[in-house]
């Protein structure tokens, strides 16, 4: 089931007509707090986040994005917390650059119209901006945070324990095809782009340009880096009380040997 | 019996017909696909996601 923005997902999951979905993490672990029943099983991939900022502003870091309009897809989401944290340590405070939540497929739009100036998403949408010559990257999420976490694969509790054969299969299929695209990015793009609604040369940038832009391969989430997630959501006021990480993660269905998945 | 040449010639038309129709559909393999199809029919489920990476 395609969705176009998280909120919409949330009350899926809420009114139970979602029972699995991908998602990004923050948002997960506040479904947590709030006594919604999932687990975060695996991981969709790594890296393939990218900030993006106007092509006719000058800007070589955040430090000249004083005063300017960023876009992030939800103050729930990785993008919202890291590039907090990059501005800590760039020395600029939380309020000097004014952020606003978009729908991913609106921000850019959004950058060509000049109605934000920077943005930080997950890809097509970013190298989107490059093709139509709107927007430049300012820095790969690789860059910032190496093996970096957007979303992640979140089922009910319900569903796990009904149907853990099912979840086998899930997280298994998202292995092997992960890692079939990896060697086979052109493929990939190919297969993937009616899912993405996108042109497929845009999918295809996506995945080679540069190579390791996205990553389809180690998705298992650890302990330690979803704690660092937490806790940077904590010091965001994001989330308002500790989630045990145990309560969170249930990671038996990851099969211990991913071979590549055969697709034609 | 019929004799009739024109009898047997339709009779003749209407066997090819069967055997044909029977070759072409394969009902011996209707259950098999139709069983499986109601077990992937059973085992489906819808993973939310955003077109995003």
């Amino acid at each position: 089931m395609r969705f176009t923005d998280f909120p919409t997902i949330v009350e899926s999951i809420k009114g139970g007509r979602l029972k699995a979905t991908f998602m990004i993490a923050p948002l997960a672990m506040k479904l947590r707090e709030q006594g919604v029943p999932v687990k975060i099983l695996y991981l969709g991939h790594r890296d393939g986040s990218t900030v993006m900022v106007r092509k006719d502003l000058p800007a070589k870091d955040l430090r000249d994005l004083r005063g300017r309009t960023f876009a992030i897809p939800s103050k729930y989401s990785n993008q919202n917390l890291v590039i907090h944290k990059l501005m800590e340590d760039q020395g600029l405070k939380s309020d000097e650059i004014r952020f606003v939540e978009m729908p991913p497929p609106d921000m850019p739009g959004a950058l060509a119209s000049k109605a934000i100036d920077a943005y930080f998403i997950g890809e097509p949408h970013a190298a989107k901006a490059e093709l139509d010559g709107s927007g430049r990257v300012l820095y790969h999420a690789k860059d910032i945070w190496p093996g970096f976490i957007s979303c992640v694969l979140v089922a009910t509790e319900d569903l796990i324990k009904e149907r853990p054969e099912l979840m086998y299969d899930l997280v298994r299929g998202i292995a092997e095809s992960g890692e079939w695209a990896e060697t086979h990015r052109i493929d990939a793009a190919r297969v993937a782009s009616p899912y993405f609604r996108q042109d497929e040369k845009v999918v295809r940038y996506v995945l080679t340009q540069p190579p390791d832009r996205v990553s389809y391969r180690m998705l298992t989430p650890t302990d330690q880096e979803m704690q660092r997630i937490h806790d940077m959501a904590i010091k965001a006021g994001i989330l308002e009380r500790p989630i045990d990480m145990k309560d969170l993660l249930d990671r038996r269905f990851i099969p211990k040997v991913i071979k590549a998945a055969k697709i034609d | 019996m019929h004799r009739s040449p024109i009898i047997r010639i339709i009779y003749g038309v209407i066997l090819a017909l069967i055997v044909l129709g029977t070759l072409r559909y394969k009902p011996w393999q209707r259950n098999d696909r139709e069983q499986g199809g109601s077990s992937r029919a059973r085992d489906q489920l819808s993973v939310g996601f955003l077109p995003v990476t």
